[in-house]
């Protein structure tokens, strides 16, 4: 300040003092809004939705005979936050390939496909991307096949490991 | 003229292009200095926490659920699992608090300069934002669905039911039925968050750009501009005490209305305290009907006040009694927050 004076005139200086002390109302607000805006950062960040995949029965083995897929419902439990999910999903099983499970998502964008028994393909009704017996791609804008499942057989139970994998893409990448 | 020169880049356009002036134009009234100016930061105050009321509000509906399963649940999670979550639940439960406190300082200090004369449609706007406050924490404490906001919903069904006349059926309105059940819930969710806060924007517009009221004397813009400062460094005082306040002191969570056990006591929030202490003194069914005409009056009465031109006011205001309307004003608003933080703190220690 001392230095001012000695350069600019009583007018000026008294102006400068004003424009100064506006600052001091716009950086209260500022640091107002910013310690909200940084508890605010920490208080809607997405949380994690717990739920390790698990063993699932999805039957006695004795039950998959024949020549074409078989499809069932399991069910998952994941914790979102306060809530709990309980979340239904499609599987088929392949009794001709070694009990091998596919699951019934799309990997287009996520429908549930449906085994053709006359034409012996998957189809997805959303965008009519079909797939083999094998669940290998064949056509539509799907850019991979049926995502198989990890499944083991215990005591005669078939079990399977639901997971859930990434839409569109060529590779697959375990969502979560 | 000089004045016009005087400003520059932002203030120019802000003139310009905007009704900014216009609306300083309407909210300032005559200049004061010293003590009188500082006790007008109320002012800032208030809107600073009417700001803080939306934002807190808004964070806290981002996990909050309106229904009898998930309200106690949501609000707990907001309590103890999210983030700062305890502390804008704090902010906003303690914050409401506060704003009733510095919205009847405003009227105090407004009362005081006699600015309801000058400009009634501030005053009125003023006290219609205490009724709505008011209104808006009323509601807004049945939310977490927990001990406390069973009976505090018992209490607002009483007093619906003492208005005379409509009475039954204002509760049955307010209830949206004839007993407390989920549908009062929603009922009360949809007025604390949907019409409550508007009818208080409305309030505030209506303040702002509907409403011309010019002093008799021109605004100085020195005046304006420190006015801003000191209501900047008041807001802020307020608004970091009450901040470090929040993440010290939870606001309270009491067990879910299901779970309700014998004796529990349910305390409202201070600005209910003195309605809470009215209904020891009135007897049976009579106390509530009492105490929602007595809020009808006293509200009623604010609003006329300009109208009144009481002569007699102006005496206890005016010199040469001024020290006596003074000692007996602030020995009345004294006696207030006193008893009001009496009974809080005691609240608090028992709980």
């Amino acid at each position: 300040m001392a230095e001012a004076s000695t350069q600019h005139d009583d007018n000026n200086e008294t102006k400068s003092r004003r424009d100064f002390l506006l600052l001091i109302p716009l950086a209260l607000f500022a640091s107002m809004a910013a310690t909200i805006a940084a508890a605010a950062f920490r208080y809607l960040r997405p949380t994690r939705i717990f739920g390790e995949a698990v063993w699932t029965d999805i039957g006695p083995l004795s039950q998959f005979t024949g020549a074409r897929p078989i499809m069932r419902s399991l069910e998952t439990e994941r914790a979102a936050g306060w809530a709990n999910m309980v979340e239904e999903h499609f599987v088929f099983v392949l009794p001709d390939k070694n009990y091998q499970v596919l699951s019934a998502a799309c990997p287009h964008e996520g429908c549930n496909v449906i085994w053709r028994d006359e034409d012996r393909n998957f189809f997805c009704p959303c965008h009519d991307s079909s797939f083999a017996a094998d669940g290998s791609r064949l056509s539509g804008p799907a850019r991979r096949g049926l995502d198989p499942l990890p499944s083991q057989t215990e005591n005669g139970t078939l079990k399977v490991k639901y997971q859930s994998f990434v839409n569109n893409t060529s590779e697959r990448v375990v969502r979560g | 003229m000089a004045e016009e020169v005087d400003r520059k880049g932002a203030a120019v356009w802000l003139a310009r292009s905007t009704a900014f002036d216009e609306v300083l134009r309407v909210l300032v009234d005559e200049p004061t200095e010293g003590f009188s100016a500082w006790a007008r930061t109320t002012a800032g105050i208030v809107a600073m926490l009417l700001a803080l009321q939306f934002v807190t509000g808004a964070l806290l509906s981002f996990y909050y659920l309106p229904s009898t399963e998930g309200a106690h649940t949501t609000v707990a999670y907001i309590e103890k699992v999210a983030s700062a979550g305890y502390w804008f639940r704090s902010l906003h439960h303690y914050g409401s608090q506060l704003l009733t406190l510095f919205l009847v300082l405003h009227l105090a200090q407004k009362f005081w300069r006699r600015a309801y004369a000058r400009k009634p449609v501030a005053w009125i706007a003023t006290v219609l934002l205490l009724a709505f406050v008011m209104a808006s924490g009323a509601t807004g404490y049945s939310l977490p669905w927990d001990a406390s906001a069973f009976f505090s919903t018992r209490i607002g069904e009483g007093m619906a039911s003492g208005l005379p006349l409509l009475g039954e059926t204002a509760r049955r309105w307010l209830l949206g039925g004839t007993e407390i059940s989920p549908l009062t819930l929603v009922r009360l969710f949809a007025l604390h968050v949907l019409v409550v806060p508007f009818i208080i924007l409305l309030v505030v517009i209506a303040r702002l750009f509907i409403f011309r009221e010019i002093s008799g004397e021109e605004m100085r813009r020195a005046w304006v501009r420190n006015q801003f400062v000191r209501n900047a460094t008041s807001a802020s005082v307020v608004f970091f005490a009450l901040a470090l306040f929040a993440t010290r002191i939870h606001a309270p969570l009491g067990p879910p209305a299901t779970e309700l056990l014998p004796g529990y006591l349910p305390r409202p929030g201070a600005q209910f305290l003195w309605l809470f202490q009215l209904l020891k003194y009135l007897p049976g069914r009579l106390a509530l009907a009492a105490a929602a005409i007595l809020l009808l009056i006293i509200f009623m009465t604010l609003i006329a006040l300009p109208f009144l031109s009481l002569a007699s006011l102006r005496e206890i205001t005016g010199r040469p009694r001024r020290l006596i309307g003074r000692a007996v004003f602030a020995t009345m608003l004294a006696l207030f927050f006193t008893q009001t933080n009496r009974l809080f703190s005691m609240n608090r220690s028992s709980r």
